[in-house]
């Protein structure tokens, strides 16, 4: 595909809605009560506090409710929107179902655990709401699929938290690459931070005030390890997370999938390699460092790195004309040539802000049109990651039909499904 | 592949798996056996990586299966039952169902094994599942239940139609929805006859199963059928996401892609289902679509003439652009916001000249902001035009929105208009102007840049205008052309502030011949220049000025003039510190020498502490006895002894236990 191909491809298959300021809507005064979208909260730990105050800085959009199987989090979830809105009328619902259950509740924010993310979508859009679901959207690639399938089927207007389409810092990236400023894009190079480990740990008894049957979800059955369920520790585990190729992978996924225009198909081959933690000192099962490859049809090539510090993630577009790249710690663009950058307007905020992000979501509700990061773009972006890991995990390279979403691999293909622990069915 | 494996796991202290012999694998297998969390793991690490290598190797697999299957038996550990189950599910074949089977007769177990057989598309693993159905109770039913809807086991259609009348609703629910996975003729009629009994328990479940019947049968190309069971959705009785959804099937089925039935659907009273047919309007194929609904704009509510505008600029063809262009003109602000967003993103070189003049009678700095954000998405000469244009014609505010669009847009036909524009008395104006000079103009354009910076006529412009001419200056490589240009400037410019401006440009020139320019302005008659110059030198980047300061420092003309060559001193010490060789323990030494007061002295240990040497701690632990600065005489002590304790223990101890005595 030579250069002219591709800028044709990619500026004819960008469909990015534009988002429409809080003005465009009319919403930049006060808003009326009955014209606010009804949120409830589901999940509210430490990700759920860092994008909350970008949902609470929209006028046009209220928390009534929230939800958490942890009773410590539950309360210091209310008191939270309690001090926001100066009242008491936030409601708690440690059953999630029953939040879902409230007539009034338009719309969900949804930041549990990953193993929890793919199922309350699905249960949510049963329920009617819309949602804002945290990355990553699934645990495996068929629940990716459903949860496509179930938006589809209730016309649910989803938002995956893969924010960076609505950071400014990574939208002029794209917006450079779709201009053919650095030549023909032929690499992507994406860099997340080395795995981390858990040490061992044994079995505890379940804490009060912590409802773990429902922590875990629709993962089968695992006794409680303290280390193993807290802070973000679980992130290590194959039942619960992936590790940062996943996690934080699908970020930027997303961007490639996104510049290159392919929200509804995706690479064709994956090769990888990883270490493992030492399963003398550590319980984690993730890779720790790794090396991992994908390409594209048309020869375009993206290597994923794990390694470094957090602080040390980036992405990388690379053309035949020069590159640009953005870290997202620092939020800070660079490129080569470095002309590149005079064309940036302002430095906008970065990704730590989600305000756009929520925006964009709340405009859908209204016009039901999809999102920026609908649940095939989330899912195709997820499944990048997802096909990476399988090829770690069974140490061999892998072909993936992206159309019948297949490997070449029969081991590959059962492991895009994991069979979930009732009564939590999708 | 360039991880170096080898090495990162020596590095990480790895222990993996060696390829083991056969004989070790029943002790593995015991190992594993025994898992509980908080052991060690390695046992079932190793068993995973020999998995991974007996990938092409039957015999090997099937032995590993063997050994799997042991591990199902009660006598190992439930986390190492949970461990095969999660292998099985990747490798198990039908010579694990037996052992599965076991496991699905116990609750505590049934969701391990099916774990193991989710995955497994084999008629037997299917056959094992339904089996064990009859006799499941609780969670156990559920979860073989849901199995077998993912497994799409036709054979099980009866046993789940049965269990979907129970009066769990629950269960009921799973049965439905698993039905409507399997989506063979059989359980088609069963929900057909779920649907007939309308039971209001399981009715969402009926529903759901219904969609997706009907999208079974759509896609087997049977898309009357599947009509029907999507209208029979539509009704106004069913919950609105049902209602939504069918809708949009209903659009995905229709031959005209929906359409008449948007059309329908925005002349009638149904509010819930106009968004999602504004929303389908961009997606249609037929050409004169946009023509038609674009005629609807008028007789929408403005909220939804900013829908159909996104679906417009969704279909982006010559209709819709028109359209669109006309709403940008609307007196309504909402309306105007979304068109002019939509033209930006489909980048309508059209539209420049009319986004253009909206720029110039935008009612406030919001909508201007706006309009600017979609001219810069504008691509093309056109566009460039069109804004060059403009901005010769527009003023105040709109002007230097076009200006810093101009500097954004990164078209160096930007820079003649720009260069009329930097005389401006309006100093944004003119701030603008130089900002985006500095962006766009090139080694050629420097003699004009120049021009205008010495002809400046708005004040406090002065700074960016000096940045801009700086910046042009480093797009010429040749150190001895930036000087040679800013001189021939100079040489022909007679008033003082022109000047100094020049001088303040010389350390972006950097050379020799620049910075005897400078020592020869420090002599100029005029106190302002002289001043500059000065100043400038304090900014020099680099040694060289080191004598020049310091003999302003030795005979100053003013305070200020001796106070602004210190710092320019200091600071050049400071630079120096990575290096700190006697030269620059000298210079230290001179600084320390040079300064009159405390505050001077203080400015000087300041960067003493960061010289990592013996030599400047010996220069800092002698100010120790200066009462006026010893609390800072002790922080570089500090400092510079915790930087060199590795080199040389002896002297940062020393020094520390004179921090401690006093003496």
């Amino acid at each position: 595909m030579n250069r002219r191909q591709f800028l044709k491809r990619v500026s004819t298959a960008l469909a990015a809605p534009t988002i429409l300021p809080a003005s465009a809507l009319g919403l930049n005064g006060a808003v009326a009560p009955s014209n606010r979208i009804v949120f409830g909260c589901i999940g509210i730990g430490g990700r759920a506090r860092h994008v909350m105050p970008s949902f609470l800085a929209q006028t046009d959009i209220v928390f009534a409710a929230v939800s958490d199987c942890r009773e410590d989090r539950l309360k210091s979830a209310k008191e939270l929107m309690d001090t926001h809105y100066g009242n008491k009328d936030c409601r708690m619902y440690p059953d999630f179902q029953e939040l879902l259950a409230q007539k009034d509740i338009d719309a969900v924010f949804i930041a549990t655990g990953d193993r929890w993310h793919t199922t309350a979508s699905i249960y949510a859009a049963r329920a009617g709401k819309d949602m804002y679901c945290e990355k990553p959207i699934s645990m495996c690639i068929s629940e990716g699929r459903k949860l496509v399938e179930a938006c589809r089927h209730y016309s649910t207007i989803y938002q995956a938290g893969t924010q960076r389409r609505s950071t400014a810092s990574y939208r002029f990236a794209v917006e450079m690459v779709r201009q053919g400023r650095i030549g023909r894009l032929h690499t992507v190079e994406i860099q997340v931070w080395t795995g981390p480990t858990v040490p061992h740990d044994k079995p505890a008894p379940v804490p009060k005030g912590w409802d773990y049957d429902t922590w875990l979800g629709p993962v089968q059955w695992r006794p409680f390890v303290p280390k193993r369920v807290d802070g973000t520790n679980w992130n290590y585990f194959w039942d619960f997370g992936e590790g940062p190729i996943i996690g934080m992978g699908c970020h930027y996924t997303d961007q490639m999938q996104w510049v290159l225009g392919r929200d509804h198909t995706g690479p064709v081959e994956f090769e990888g390699e990883c270490t493992w933690p030492d399963p003398a000192k550590y319980m984690s099962d993730t890779p720790v460092l790794a090396e991992t490859h994908c390409r594209y049809a048309d020869g375009i090539h993206c290597v994923m790195y794990s390694r470094k510090a957090s602080k040390d993630r980036y992405i990388r577009y690379i053309g035949d004309e020069g590159w640009i790249q953005v870290d997202d710690e620092t939020n800070e663009v660079t490129a080569e040539p470095k002309s590149i950058l005079n064309m940036r307007g302002t430095a906008g905020i970065s990704w730590t802000n989600a305000g756009d992000h929520v925006r964009d979501l709340l405009n859908s509700i209204r016009s039901r049109r999809p999102t920026i990061c609908h649940p095939e773009a989330a899912h195709r972006a997820q499944t990048i990651c997802q096909a990476m890991n399988i090829g770690l995990r069974l140490g061999k390279k892998l072909r993936w039909d992206p159309v019948k979403e297949r490997f070449d691999c029969e081991e590959a293909n059962r492991m895009r499904h994991r069979e979930p622990r009732p009564p939590w069915l999708i | 592949m360039k991880l170096r494996t080898s090495v990162i796991m020596a590095a990480l202290g790895i222990v993996l798996a060696l390829p083991l012999q056969a004989a070790d694998l029943t002790q593995l297998i015991a190992d594993v056996a025994k898992y509980e969390s908080g052991q060690n793991a390695e046992p079932l690490r190793k068993f995973e990586q020999l998995l991974r290598d007996s990938g092409g190797k039957p015999a090997q697999r099937a032995e590993l299966e063997a050994a799997l299957i042991k591990l199902l038996a009660p006598s190992a550990t439930f986390e190492a039952r949970r461990f095969a189950c999660q292998q099985l599910a990747v490798i198990g074949t039908d010579a694990s169902l037996p052992a599965l089977a076991e496991l699905l007769k116990k609750e505590e177990t049934v969701g391990i094994a099916c774990l193991a057989l989710g995955s497994q598309r084999s008629p037997k693993a299917a056959e094992t599942l339904r089996n064990a159905l009859p006799a499941a109770r609780g969670r156990a039913r559920l979860q073989l239940i849901s199995a077998l809807g993912n497994q799409q086991d036709k054979q099980s259609v009866k046993a789940i139609s049965e269990l979907a009348r129970d009066s769990d609703a629950t269960l009921a629910s799973a049965a439905i929805v698993a039905l409507g996975k399997i989506g063979s003729a059989e359980a088609h009629a069963a929900i057909a006859a779920l649907r007939k009994e309308a039971k209001p328990a399981v009715a969402f479940a009926v529903a759901e199963a219904t969609l997706r019947v009907a999208e079974q049968l759509a896609a087997a190309g049977d898309h009357k059928a599947a009509a029907s069971l999507d209208e029979e959705m539509l009704a106004s009785s069913q919950p609105a996401n049902i209602r939504r959804g069918a809708f949009g099937a209903l659009l995905r089925l229709d031959k005209d892609g929906g359409e008449k039935r948007i059309s329908e659907t925005l002349h009638g009273q149904d509010a819930l289902l106009k968004p999602i047919a504004i929303a389908a309007v961009g997606p249609l194929k037929s050409s004169g679509a946009s023509k038609k609904f674009a005629a609807e704009l008028p007789k929408l509510t403005p909220q939804q003439q900013t829908w159909m505008i996104e679906a417009l600029a969704t279909r982006g063809d010559a209709t819709a652009r028109g359209a669109i262009r006309n709403a940008a003109g609307s007196s309504e602000a909402t309306v105007r916001s979304a068109a002019v967003a939509a033209l930006g993103r489909l980048n309508d070189g059209a539209s420049a000249s009319l986004l253009c003049a909206a720029l110039a009678k935008a009612p406030d700095a919001g909508e201007r902001q706006e309009i600017a954000a979609a001219l810069g998405q504008l691509r093309g000469p056109a566009a460039d035009k069109a804004i060059f244009a403009e901005l010769k014609r527009a003023s105040g505010d709109a002007k230097r929105e076009l200006i810093g669009l101009a500097g954004r847009r990164g078209n160096h036909a930007a820079v003649p208009a720009l260069l009329d524009e930097a005389g401006s008395d309006d100093a944004a104006t003119a701030k603008a102007v130089f900002q985006a000079l500095g962006k766009l103009a090139v080694a050629g354009d420097l003699p004009v840049v120049l021009e205008r910076l010495v002809g400046l006529r708005a004040a406090d412009v002065r700074s960016d205008a000096e940045s801009a001419a700086a910046r042009v200056m480093q797009k010429i490589a040749d150190a001895e052309q930036r000087t040679d240009l800013v001189m021939a400037r100079m040489a022909k410019c007679s008033d003082i502030e022109g000047r100094c401006s020049l001088l303040r440009l010389l350390p972006a020139a950097g050379d020799a011949k620049a910075l005897a320019t400078l020592k020869a302005a420090v002599a100029d008659k005029e106190p302002a220049i002289r001043e500059a110059a000065v100043r400038t030198l304090a900014a020099w980047p680099d040694v060289a000025a080191w004598d020049m300061l310091m003999a302003v420092c030795r005979q100053p003309e003013t305070d200020t003039l001796r106070a602004l060559a210190l710092r320019g001193l200091v600071r050049l010490a400071g630079d120096l510190n990575a290096k700190p060789d006697a030269a620059l323990i000298k210079r230290y030494g001179q600084l320390l020498g040079l300064a009159r007061n405390a505050d001077e002295r203080k400015l000087v240990l300041g960067a003493l502490a960061g010289a990592a040497s013996p030599d400047a701690l010996q220069l800092a632990v002698a100010q120790l006895s200066i009462a006026s600065v010893r609390a800072e005489a002790a922080e570089a002590v500090k400092k510079i002894a915790a930087a060199i304790k590795g080199q040389h223990p002896q002297a940062a101890q020393e020094a520390l236990n004179r921090l401690k005595t006093g003496k």
